[in-house]
């Protein structure tokens, strides 16, 4: 039974409707009604909120700190009292996983914010003025995406020198281009709305334009980008730890144990398999559940 | 509409609450100018209805934007003057005309599914008015927009009240956006084609509230549409577009009765009327029509520009302009060879 909104609307009845209690059921309610019965979306919400579970609670649920050494057991293999082993230096993997988990989010998240802070004025002051500014701000955009994003992120840790923040910024400053472009393409088309002629019409001022009509209707968009976004960063914070651009030793980052792994292939292949299924697992939560409310909440893909 | 409520409403329209006087716009496209409004001049009495009527692509919607002040970019006032309860919005500054609309200028559009917006509840969108224009706080707004909601005749509506667009019928938002428009009880409401998106049933119950409006807060109305039923049911005084231009002007059962202008013949030669079909046989069982398109305009008209679609067309209408003149009371046309038989000529 798909509840298709527009469905909702009953343009042949003669008299109007006196309101059924429940029958205005609230959109957020129905949005997870249709959320619930994508069975892989679900499955990608959950392992999210364990992965965000374990990026809160690292330091309760680690066995260990994430810079124990345990001599008397280097390059352990997994079970026992290290679940998944120990690396070259006899820290605990599980450990180090959780509390990589802690920085993998952490980067993601804040670049993810970052990005939307920056990109969200410019794409609606392009879109929605349009003419000269718009002009200037989309060649500057088009100017930032000549850069390869790693040629970009690599010369922005030069600069500030390499650690978690700066990881942040280059990878929120990375996607900022991008998501302008949506933006602002988003904003093009909801400028010509028939509410915002009406709010304009009204006595609406730019600003509240903007803020009432134009911004909440965006929402969805960045939600769904915002999805997206999550996922790439991981891997991005992941790709610069690994080149030895973020995080600085002894804290993990999945990237991080990627590199050490490196050295200790045939001794110790755990090492690489943990924090490498960590990056998958990761990632590929966040993209079902991405798709999943993308699949709810985008006007494109339904209706 | 009942004679004597016509003849009363015609009487108290002595007061002019907005005065268009010689509006021109032209917009100015990659392929030359186009003028879209060439001298038009109208007023609009106290709680008068007046129909704008033509063509798609005639002028009126224009008409409408520039009295709000909203011409798109690509549009230029050339001429015009624009008289609101004695103000002259050329004056104004923008936040000044900004602070008029939605206040002194309702406006309804014409398409109610698209027309509100769909992520909050229709009380919040009319409580939005209320505290711009009136410095309503959110309790004292809600009070007022179930009145409104009330007064355009939604039912239950302090439920209604916190639903979402989606949840209403065509019928029920066009209702919600009149009572935007009437949220500051404006002097003036511009209704844009508000019926033409609604089947018949609910067209009607938009045309009473339209009515009730007038007789109940004697807001004056400037209903743009092409609907010659609309006009006939609700309209106190015409005004025939074509091409930019007003042509025929009259009081609304004048202009049924007897159309002077071979155009204003047409459309209403255009409308289908009960038991028409039952007199009519064989190949006449056709509504009359106008042949051919109404012209872009690139230049202000040097001639008559329905000419080329006009079965009265000679010579003198392909070389020179005809002005409006007088043809009985309130009655102007701008036609060379006018009314029944072509007139006395």
């Amino acid at each position: 039974m798909a509840v298709d909104p527009s469905a909702r609307v009953d343009p042949g009845s003669l008299e109007p409707r006196v309101a059924v209690p429940g029958k205005g059921r609230s959109r957020r309610a129905q949005v997870w009604r249709r959320f619930r019965r994508n069975k892989t979306a679900l499955v990608g919400l959950t392992c999210v909120v364990l992965f965000v579970l374990a990026a809160l609670f690292a330091p309760v649920l680690a066995p260990f700190t994430y810079n124990q050494n345990f001599f008397e057991a280097v390059l352990a293999p997994p079970g026992g009292e290290h679940l998944m082993g120990t690396d070259d230096l006899g820290r605990d993997i599980y450990s180090r996983v959780l509390h990589g988990a802690r920085v993998s989010m952490q980067a993601a998240v804040m670049a993810t914010v970052l990005a939307m802070v920056v990109s969200l004025p410019l794409g609606l002051v392009a879109g929605y003025y349009r003419g000269a500014i718009d002009s200037v701000i989309m060649r500057l955009v088009d100017a930032l995406l000549a850069f390869p994003f790693i040629i970009l992120a690599i010369a922005l840790a030069a600069i500030l020198g390499p650690s978690l923040m700066n990881v942040t910024i280059a990878l929120g400053v990375g996607s900022v281009p991008s998501l302008i472009r949506i933006i602002r393409g988003e904003v093009l088309g909801l400028r010509e709305e028939d509410y915002v002629d009406g709010a304009i019409a009204s006595g609406a001022t730019d600003v509240s334009v903007l803020s009432r009509h134009i911004v909440p209707n965006l929402m969805n968009t960045l939600l769904v980008q915002a999805t997206v976004m999550i996922p790439g960063n991981i891997i991005g914070e992941a790709t610069l730890s690994y080149l030895g651009l973020g995080v600085q030793l002894p804290r993990p980052s999945w990237g991080v144990m990627l590199n050490a792994a490196q050295q200790n292939l045939s001794s110790g292949p755990w090492m690489l398999v943990f924090p490498g299924a960590a990056i998958c697992i990761a990632t590929l939560a966040f993209n079902l559940f991405g798709d999943g409310v993308r699949d709810v909440l985008d006007p494109k893909t339904h209706r | 509409m009942t004679a004597t409520g016509q003849a009363a409403d015609t009487a108290s329209t002595t007061q002019t609450r907005l005065q268009v006087d010689d509006l021109s716009v032209r917009f100015h496209t990659d392929d030359g100018d186009i003028c879209a409004v060439d001298g038009l001049s109208f007023d609009l009495g106290a709680r008068e209805v007046l129909a704008l009527v033509g063509e798609s692509g005639c002028g009126k919607s224009v008409t409408a934007t520039a009295i709000l002040g909203l011409l798109p970019d690509a549009a230029e006032m050339t001429s015009g003057r624009i008289v609101l309860d004695g103000t002259d919005l050329a004056g104004l500054s923008r936040s000044q005309l900004r602070a008029l609309r939605g206040s002194k200028i309702g406006m309804v559009f014409q398409e109610p599914m698209t027309s509100l917006n769909p992520v909050f509840t229709v009380g919040r969108q009319i409580g939005e008015v209320l505290t711009r224009h009136l410095g309503h706080r959110k309790r004292q707004a809600r009070e007022v927009a179930v009145e409104l909601l009330d007064r355009v005749g939604i039912p239950a509506p302090r439920q209604r009240i916190s639903e979402y667009p989606h949840q209403l019928s065509g019928g029920m938002r066009q209702r919600v956006m009149i009572a935007m428009a009437i949220a500051c009880n404006p002097s003036v409401l511009i209704a844009d084609e508000p019926t033409t998106a609604l089947d018949v049933t609910i067209q009607a119950g938009i045309l009473d509230i339209m009515r009730s409006l007038r007789s109940d807060l004697g807001t004056s109305i400037i209903l743009i549409t092409h609907d010659l039923g609309v006009v006939a049911d609700i309209a106190d005084r015409v005004v025939i577009m074509y091409a930019g231009r007003k042509i025929e002007q009259a009081p609304v059962e004048q202009l049924f009765s007897q159309p002077q202008h071979p155009y204003t013949m047409g459309l209403l030669g255009a409308v289908p009327r009960p038991g028409m079909a039952a007199m009519m046989h064989g190949a006449d069982r056709r509504l009359a029509e106008i042949p051919g398109r109404v012209p872009v305009m690139t230049a202000p008209a040097s001639d008559c520009s329905f000419h080329p679609r006009c079965p009265r067309a000679a010579d003198r209408c392909r070389s020179l302009r005809p002005e409006l003149e007088g043809r009985g009371h309130d009655h102007r046309v701008a036609c060379f060879y006018p009314g029944e038989e072509g007139g006395a000529q």
